[in-house]
């Protein structure tokens, strides 16, 4: 058994569900305070995929629209990230695709995974079945996950973790 | 899943070109040849000799131009180099290092500045005294004393974190330490360096080095791939700053190929884990003199302070009585004091003494001091002080209570009324007293002496008058006899006193009137008749008979003056002193 340090990045625009999905996630240690206070939350996530536990650190950021693109920094050092969007708000997933472009503009390939998020909240979904497709054309592992209701989040964690893994063999 | 389309076609690597060239040269040369215009006889002649030298060169050739390959043998060259001696690399690198340099000498200097502060602000308080005790016990200096205390500290955790990622390679704490989630703090311990570098908008190698939470100092040190941070109990020294430095430099170095190719597997780092405890052991050293150095200083502050008190208090008081002991016997006249001193542990005063002057240890014993504590060593000698000549001279001449001795200048006086003897003798011994340069006598009848002369005047003054004819004592007379009686008493006690002998006569007399055997006859009985009626008032010894005083055979003037014949009066007389005092 093979024990791996990952740190994973959440992306996404304000307000689309990241820290909630990390709260359902993990068992936080640290008061969300941080957030607001230094921009940055780390919390510590164990999976294990086969033979491999991975200690995913999740990183997640806090702030408004525009610093999201400053804080692509904060993938230095990342195995992969999480975007977020909300699927009641379809502008959140244009944000979502302008900070993948961003990150794969970077040296590296990061794996990573899109989770279209409030899943809970069907009647007022507004992203279509076509753009989902579309993103699954593209090679897009897209997770609809509900940090409410906690539907498909360990999903969405795991899928990560595995392509991880499959990586970086 | 990423589509590899977009991205430009590498350079062909150069280990497929390389790899026919070193397995099979002789297949390489046809291809080649065939690429030539077609040599002539030299050329072939030349390819003949030198084929095989020409394929090496050619090959170095491509060598040099292929970066690859040149990094490849440019640090294995490097690796070499350094091995055998770091030297002349160090110093090729020097200018590049230059600044580093710098910076961790600019903050040593902040360190000792700061410690030094630290002593300033202690040295007047209570751990200041307590410090300068240690020193002065040790005998080392007081500025070693305080930076062994003001550097006082432990290393709790040392967190190895990866730099790139904030992911925790290794963890150590102190067994006592209660550690929250390590890797989450790491991952926190890099994003506050972004924070910071974000914030203030410095340049990406400045970093945030230190960060203080109340006791707890944190202390990074980064590295190329690697954080190091420490988390410290108390004031560390500079020198642990070097110490995380050097760590961080050997574990980077130990690691280098796992940093440059990190997977997230932390556990490789183990292999640093002694490198990391040898930092949380400095603690150890620290701590052992913390430990104790106080409440050694403590107690025996205490037993110092106790001592003060039993010793030190009566050692005050003695010190404070024999100080006025001092003062009195060098105000008291006959003593001179040539030397005081402590000496084995008891004062000792040496000086010189007249007979005459005050005892030295009767004085000691009203200062409440014992000759256990003093020890007086005197040395006789004659002192000249008009006092002490006076007193050696009454002392020699033993002069009876008529006599007043007294010096005037160096001159003894004796006035009064001595026997004869007395005076002869005095004047004899007088001149060779010490102090005594010249002698004068004045001497005196007794009833001229100062002290009596005048009590006699007033005896001989009173007349008790009678009636003429008459001599018995009517109502006047009898009041005045009784102030006469009155007045001898006096000058009788003032006699004793001088060891005199008074004798008292009364006399009477008679006026020129009428028959002088009649006249005669009054004188004696007016004479009895007063010496009767005071007998029992006074001493009989006093009265040693009546007499009769002689006719007064001039005329009278007048009544007043017959009427003052009529009269007795007392007659004193005082011998002079007898027997010659025996000397003392
Ligand atoms: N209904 C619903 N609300 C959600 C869900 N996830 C987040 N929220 C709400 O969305 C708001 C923003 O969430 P937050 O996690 O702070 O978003 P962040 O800014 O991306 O971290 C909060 O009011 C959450 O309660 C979800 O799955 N369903
Ligand atoms: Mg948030």
């Amino acid at each position: 058994m093979t024990v791996l340090e990952k740190k994973i990045c959440m992306m996404g625009a304000p307000g689309v569900g990241k820290t909630s999905l990390v709260r359902r996630f993990v068992d936080s240690v640290f008061s969300e305070k941080y957030l607001s206070t230094i921009g940055v939350k780390i919390d510590k996530k164990s999976v294990t995929v086969e033979d491999t536990t991975l200690n995913l650190m999740l990183w997640d950021l806090q702030g408004e629209e525009r610093y999201q693109w400053v804080r692509l920094q904060y993938l230095r050092g990342a195995s992969g990230y999480i975007l977020v969007a909300d699927g009641t708000r379809p502008d959140t997933l244009e944000i979502a695709l302008g900070l993948q472009e961003n990150a794969a503009g970077r040296a590296e390939q990061l794996p990573f995974i899109l989770c279209l998020n409030k899943a809970d909240l069907w009647g007022q979904w507004g992203i279509t079945a076509t753009q989902q497709e579309w993103l699954k054309e593209k090679g897009w592992t897209v997770v609809q996950t509900s940090a409410k209701s906690g539907d498909s989040v360990e999903e969405a964690f795991l899928s990560l973790a595995r392509q991880i893994i499959a990586q970086g063999t | 899943m990423t589509p590899d389309v977009g991205v430009p076609p590498k350079p062909a690597p150069p280990a497929p070109a390389a790899a026919p060239e070193a397995t099979s040269p002789a297949a390489e040369p046809p291809s080649r040849r065939a690429a030539e215009p077609p040599p002539d006889g030299l050329t072939r002649l030349r390819a003949i000799i030198l084929g095989r030298e020409r394929d090496a060169i050619r090959r170095l050739e491509q060598r040099m131009e292929d970066p690859a390959a040149l990094a490849q043998a440019v640090e294995r060259a490097l690796t070499t180099s350094v091995r055998r001696d770091p030297r002349p690399l160090a110093d090729a690198l020097f200018p590049v290092m230059g600044p580093a340099i710098r910076r961790a000498i600019s903050q040593a200097l902040a360190g000792l500045l700061q410690s030094v502060n630290s002593a300033l602000e202690q040295s007047f308080s209570l751990q200041g005294l307590a410090w300068r005790w240690e020193a002065l016990r040790t005998g080392s200096s007081y500025g070693e004393v305080v930076l062994r205390h003001t550097l006082l500290y432990r290393v709790e955790q040392v967190f190895l974190v990866h730099r790139e990622s904030g992911l925790l390679l290794a963890h150590l704490t102190t067994p006592t330490v209660d550690a929250q989630a390590p890797d989450m703090v790491a991952g926190m311990l890099t994003a506050i360096q972004d924070f910071a570098r974000d914030s203030f908008q410095v340049a990406q190698e400045e970093m945030l080095e230190t960060m203080q939470v109340g006791e707890l100092t944190v202390w990074v040190e980064q590295g190329s791939r690697t954080l190091l941070a420490a988390v410290i109990r108390g004031h560390a020294p500079v020198e642990l700053r070097v110490e995380l430095q050097r760590t961080l430099e050997g574990i980077e170095l130990e690691h280098a190929p796992e940093l440059t190719r990190f997977n997230g597997d932390a556990s490789v780092f183990n292999r640093s884990r002694p490198r990391l405890e040898a930092l949380l052991l400095m603690e150890t050293r620290g701590q052992a003199g913390a430990g104790k150095t106080p409440w050694r200083t403590w107690i025996l502050l205490t037993v110092a302070l106790a001592l003060l008190l039993y010793f030190g208090i009566p050692a005050m008081i003695r010190q404070h009585r024999w100080e006025q002991y001092l003062t009195r016997l060098r105000g008291e006249p006959g003593l001179v004091v040539v030397h005081a001193a402590r000496e084995n542990g008891r004062y000792v005063v040496r000086g010189l003494r007249d007979p005459l002057a005050g005892d030295p240890a009767a004085i000691l014993q009203q200062h409440r001091l014992t000759d256990e504590e003093v020890q007086g060593q005197w040395q006789p000698y004659v002192a000249l002080l008009p006092g002490f000549v006076l007193r050696r001279a009454e002392r020699a001449l033993a002069p009876p209570p008529t006599i007043t001795l007294s010096l005037s200048g160096d001159t003894l006086v004796a006035a009064g009324a001595a026997p004869l003897a007395w005076f002869s003798r005095a004047g004899g011994m007088a001149p060779a007293l010490s102090g005594v340069g010249s002698y004068v006598e004045h001497r005196m009848a007794p009833r001229e002496l100062p002290g009596l002369a005048q009590l006699v005047a007033a005896v001989e003054a009173r007349r008790v008058l009678f009636a003429s004819g008459s001599a018995s004592l009517d109502s006047a007379a009898i009041q005045e006899a009784e102030a006469l009686a009155g007045e001898i008493s006096r000058l009788d006690s003032a006699a004793t006193l001088l060891r005199l002998q008074l004798g008292v006569v009364f006399a009477g007399s008679a006026d020129d009137v009428g028959n002088e055997d009649i006249n005669e006859r009054l004188r004696q009985l007016r004479g009895e008749a007063v010496r009767e009626r005071l007998l029992p008032r006074l001493p009989p010894t006093l009265l040693s008979g009546a007499a009769t005083l002689p006719p007064d055979t001039t005329a009278a003037p007048d009544q007043a003056a017959r009427a003052l014949r009529r009269s007795v009066r007392a007659l004193v007389s005082l011998p002079d002193p007898a027997a010659p005092e025996p000397v003392p």
